[in-house]
């Protein structure tokens, strides 16, 4: 699982490098992609992040396939394309968001710079929007996508800028102002909005949450271990409590929680999110005791 | 709050997640690195003039450099060519490119090539080359240059190399290109000589397709073709050139010579002869052409009898005439006396002297004094060839298998050539080279030849040379640098202290073109006293090919005539030639085809008494119904695998390359 | 605000109909369509052989971010990798044998500028277009004292390899995408 995230959003735009620069290559881009090992055929991985054919798999972002829904009507590419992923989210839910995309630097950029600042001494506001608010990007997106035929997504969703970006940058050997889309993107997460991107303006986890409304995967806390230190809390991106059990399709089962919880009390796995209490003393118990 | 507990309760552990992290910074930081080292700088932007060299053309290019690598070739406006390129030299871009280049020498050891140093590859050279020497003499020693050395000012300073060593075996490609032209053309007029065309009001081309072979002088040729003008093509197959010709005779290959002594003929039976000839050389000539009728000429050429007496008509009448004959005449056995008769219809109908130049002494074999004596020993092939000896003072390379089986080659230095592929006889090439001593092969690519090599030093191509100077082909030697070294290794530093070819030809002084003249045409030669001394007969006669249509072997093989794509063996490493000729073909008529069951694309195999090779099958009413057209110079489907140095010119020794005897089938 | 800034977007990106076309890979479908089709996913350009397709970020909204090609700078050698490679058929797969391409193929129609062109106005020898066509004698044919080129629009695909061979000093052919796509 690791193994094929690494591949599809680093080595997918790399591995290109090789044929892009063709006959006409520069002696040492070239050499640098050989010695990165990233002569990939392009018949095992295209398109990553966004829009996958891995081994002649087709792969269709459920923003991609929904955005031509509604452009263009369905069709049996589009669907089948689809199917994949959709029925991994379903299953999932919104973990696309913490494991493959592209984005994942970014939060993590952005967290650390606004660390920093408060270091610096400047604490960035925190501001919050409605839960909704990217469902509403959202709607907006397949809604200019059906009236005009425009497909606004891949303009800045960023799987979609990513993989088109940054291969297009190795390509021209040129400064590319699609990724200053993602520039403003972390800036609005740096100064207006811890991870606010993701929290409010990507219509891919909009999507990701609608179909994985459902999900069983859920982040599960073990009461009897939990010492309700907030550490779990605190740590996730998306406004998830996991300490209260308050997890819902926001949650990208990134497992920053689980890995920050002292106690090891969360997992993820399918399951209700209150795990059985094993009978302890109660506080009078423990206090009569004293 | 926010941060506090956390840092108080909570140490940091690493996840997965934060190892993906890292992945992709790692990935993105890999990229920007190499967009800032290696990116595609398009701001300097250079253009160099030069000269393209893959064929003898000799195209003057513009190379647009974009930071500092090759972008694009143009033809420069301001050269002879008039900004002309051919498909050919716009793929030369990949060739500098390639992949398929060889970077350092290679030393053959076992069934595998080790990469070696310059200097250690060198000396190892000349130290077997010296041990040869001592043990089986110096004339065990050969050299031979390819394609790329026609007229090149570095073939002298080989020869120079071969004088030093002692052995008069250097051969050029004038052992099966453009010497019997060369020679037959001499043999009647004491000089070669050029039809200046645009000087022509009727212009014959025979056996030759200037829209390959000629591309920047294409226009000049059709230009020819408007009233009052003639253009009259002699080409079993309805090429380009032909296409546009006023008259197109489709003669048998081979049989060029009848067809030209059935005009002779017609020109002195019909009083056209147009300048004053010794009456005792016209009678010869008359009794010569006597029996070749119009009626025996269509039986024997397939040209109507019409046709020889519409075209003897306007050579006489329509003039000034000039005739260009090319290598449809010249590859075959009896190339040299069928030159000499067109030459003769040249100069009879009166063309001569109003159209033709004197290309005296194309040759120019000087080189800074003092230059080392010529060995007396005989060359290969000297004996059975004398006036081609003399002619070109080269062995004719033709004979070197024979020489190798027989023990009197051993050695053999093969100079941008790819003989295994290009030389008649492949097979039995193949089979000697294994005896050789030492094969060293000096290419910029792994060709078929470099493969059974002992040695391959790669070679710059001609645009990493000066002018051009364009990079590419790290690790290669330049040509001269690599003669020069080899030299010194040998032991001739006193006979080559120089480093470049420039500062060689700096202290020869003295310019190496040759004059234009026009032709005397009281210089005509019809019986040639040169020939009869040798043995051949002094008029030109006909002789029909050796290797006849058979039952078995009905129709004519034509192999290697020059097409769009490819310069000989040279360009299968440019994707963009290869996307023009992707596989190769075999043409035929579709009379042929459909009595066989071939249909267009299908594959097939043609054979002649020597062996077999499989081809696909175009099918084209353009091509003589008795003919096949097959390429040469493909490693996948060899021409020569079908050819053998059986039938050859007794004069020249050329190979008859486009008059065997084949059958064709599906294969 | 948001109601401002979606109704701006709207009307910039609402399909317009008097503006040049741009010249998109082989198997494109129509104008319009192949814009509703087209996810700006760059595979098409990332299989390309010779670097042909290019995309484009700010231009025109419309299509931004679509694949395009510059006809004067590189041709397209009509290996329909992109074809193949198009995920959701904004490019419909084609088969890349000639006689198939020469049928299915239209990217656009050529046009020549004589004044430009080196042997029909009369400054050298060319024909650096007629080696560069994929379909020499149908597409283009040569004609004249200097045998310049002539151009036969039905039996031309619209490949650009001519335009891109055009040498520097000349620049005489374009492509114009057409509407039938």
């Amino acid at each position: 699982m690791l193994a094929l995230s690494i591949l599809i959003t680093v080595l997918g735009p790399l591995a290109q490098l090789e044929r892009l620069h063709g006959a006409e290559s520069d002696g040492r881009f070239a050499t640098l992609a050989r010695w990165l090992h990233l002569s990939l055929d392009p018949g095992l991985l295209l398109g990553a992040p966004w829009t996958i054919r891995i081994l002649g798999l087709e792969i269709l972002d459920p923003v991609a396939a929904a955005s031509l829904l509604c452009a263009a009507g369905p069709t049996t590419k589009i669907v089948l394309g689809a199917l994949p992923a959709v029925v991994l989210v379903a299953l999932f839910g919104r973990f696309f968001c913490g494991w493959l995309c592209p984005y994942i630097v970014l939060i993590a950029t952005g967290n650390a710079l606004r660390a920093l600042l408060a270091r610096l001494g400047w604490r960035a506001p925190d501001r919050s929007f409605s839960k909704n608010t990217a469902f509403v990007v959202l709607a907006g997106c397949l809604l200019l996508a059906a009236l005009t035929g425009s497909q606004l997504a891949p303009l800045f969703y960023p799987p979609a800028v990513v993989a088109r970006e940054l291969p297009r940058a190795l390509y021209f050997g040129v400064p590319t102002l699609g990724l200053g889309v993602l520039g403003l993107a972390l800036s609005f997460d740096v100064l207006v909005s811890r991870a606010g991107f993701c929290r409010y303006l990507c219509p891919g986890g909009a999507l990701f949450r609608l179909i994985g409304w459902r999900s069983k995967v859920r982040v599960l806390r073990e009461e009897s271990k939990c010492t309700d230190c907030t550490a779990c809390d605190v740590v996730c991106n998306l406004l998830q409590s996991p300490m209260t059990d308050q997890t819902d399709s926001g949650c990208e089962r990134c497992a920053k929680c689980v890995a920050v919880c002292p106690t090891r009390a969360l997992t993820i796995s399918t399951g209700h999110p209150r795990l059985p209490v094993v009978p302890t003393k109660t506080t009078e118990e423990v206090s009569a005791e004293r | 709050m926010p941060g506090a507990p956390t840092r108080l309760i909570a140490k940091k552990k690493w996840t997965r997640r934060d190892l993906l992290k890292l992945a992709q910074i790692g990935g993105v930081g890999a990229v920007g690195a190499g967009l800032a080292f290696g990116g595609r700088a398009d701001a300097v932007v250079e253009t160099r003039r030069g000269v393209c060299r893959l064929c003898t053309m000799h195209c003057g290019i513009v190379a647009t450099l974009k930071g500092g690598k090759l972008a694009r070739i143009d033809g420069d406006l301001k050269s002879n060519t008039s900004g002309f390129v051919c498909l050919n030299g716009q793929g030369y871009r990949e060739l500098l490119a390639s992949r398929a280049r060889i970077h350092t020498p290679l030393v053959r050891k076992g069934d595998h090539f080790e990469p070696v140093e310059w200097e250690a590859a060198i000396a190892l050279v000349a130290e077997r080359l010296l041990a040869i020497r001592a043990k089986k003499g110096p004339a065990s020693i050969a050299f031979e240059t390819g394609w790329p050395f026609v007229r090149h000012p570095l073939v002298p300073y080989i020869q120079r190399l071969c004088d030093a060593l002692g052995t008069p075996n250097l051969a050029t490609v004038a052992s099966l290109c453009e010497a019997t032209g060369r020679m037959g053309r001499a043999l009647v007029h004491g000089s070669n000589y050029w039809p200046m065309m645009q000087k022509a009001k009727t212009l014959v081309i025979w056996g030759a397709n200037p829209a390959h072979a000629a591309g920047p002088y294409f226009h000049q040729v059709v230009a020819a073709a408007k009233s009052p003008r003639a253009l009259i093509v002699i080409d079993p197959v309805r090429t380009e050139v032909a296409a546009h010709a006023t008259h197109h005779l489709m003669p048998r290959p081979g049989t060029d010579g009848a067809l030209a002594l059935g005009i002779l003929r017609i020109l002195i039976e019909e009083d056209r002869v147009k300048i004053p000839v010794p009456p005792s050389d016209l009678a010869d000539l008359g009794r010569l052409a006597a029996p070749y009728t119009p009626a025996e000429v269509e039986r024997l050429t397939t040209v109507s009898a019409q046709q020889v007496q519409t075209v003897a008509r306007i050579l006489s009448e329509n003039g000034p005439t000039a005739i260009w004959d090319g290598l449809g005449v010249e590859h075959h056995e009896n190339g040299v006396q069928t030159v000499r008769a067109i030459s003769v219809i040249y100069s009879l109908c009166g063309g001569l002297e109003a159209t033709a130049e004197a290309r005296p002494g194309e040759i120019d074999w000087h080189t800074p004094e003092p230059m080392p004596p010529r060995p007396t020993i005989p060359a290969i092939g000297a004996e059975e060839f004398p006036v081609f000896h003399a002619f070109q003072r080269q062995a004719q390379k033709q004979r070197f298998p024979a020489a190798i089986e027989a023990g009197a080659l051993s050695a053999l230095v093969l100079v941008g050539s790819n003989a295994l592929l290009t030389a008649p006889g492949s097979a039995r090439l193949r089979a000697a080279v294994d005896q050789l001593d030492l094969l060293v092969v000096v290419d910029p690519f792994l060709t078929a030849s470099a493969e059974q090599a002992d040695v391959v030093l790669p070679a710059t191509t001609f645009g990493e040379d000066a002018p051009l100077s364009l990079p590419g082909g790290e690790g290669a030697w330049p040509d001269d640098k690599l003669i020069f070294s080899l030299a010194r290794a040998l032991g001739f530093a006193s006979s080559f202290p120089w480093q470049t070819l420039e500062e060689a030809e700096h202290a020869r002084r003295g310019p190496r073109k040759s004059k234009a003249a026009p032709l005397d045409p009281s210089t005509l030669t019809i019986r040639s006293a040169v020939l009869e001394k040798a043995g051949q007969p002094g008029l030109p006669v006909w002789t029909p090919p050796s290797d006849a249509p058979s039952p078995e072997f009905p129709l004519i093989l034509v192999a290697g005539p020059r097409t769009r794509a490819f310069i000989n063996s040279q360009l299968r490493e440019a994707p963009s030639v290869r996307a023009k000729m992707p596989r190769p073909l075999a043409r035929l008529h579709p009379a042929a085809a459909t009595a066989r069951g071939i249909a267009d694309g299908d594959p097939v195999i043609v054979r002649t008494k020597v062996g077999s090779v499989q081809f696909w099958a175009e099918l084209s009413g353009d091509i003589h119904p008795e003919v096949v057209v097959v390429p040469h110079g493909w490693a996948e489907a060899n021409a020569n695998a079908l050819t053998d140095v059986s039938g050859l010119d007794p004069i020249s020794g050329f190979p008859a390359f486009r008059s065997r005897a084949c059958q064709i089938a599906r294969s | 605000m948001g109601l401002a800034a979606f109704g701006s977007l709207t009307w910039a990106l609402y399909p317009r109909t008097a503006r040049a076309l741009r010249l998109r890979p082989p198997g494109a479908r129509p104008p319009g369509e192949f814009e509703r089709l087209c996810i700006r996913c760059f595979r098409c350009a990332e299989v390309c052989p010779v670097a042909c397709i290019r995309f484009d970020t700010l231009a025109d909204l419309r299509d931004t971010g679509t694949p395009y090609l510059l006809p004067k700078d590189k041709g397209c050698t009509l290996c329909m990798a992109c074809t193949e490679a198009c995920p959701t058929g904004a490019l419909a797969p084609t088969s890349p044998k000639l006689d198939r391409v020469f049928v299915e193929v239209r990217m656009g129609e050529p046009i020549l500028d004589k004044r430009r062109c080196l042997p029909w106005s009369n400054q050298g020898v060319c024909r650096a277009c007629y080696y560069a066509c994929p379909y020499p004698g149908q597409a283009i044919t040569l004609a004249g004292p200097r045998q310049g080129p002539v151009f036969h629009v039905e039996s031309c695909v619209g490949c650009a390899l001519c335009s891109e061979a055009c040498p520097t000093s000349a620049k005489a052919i374009d492509i114009r995408a057409t509407r039938e796509g």
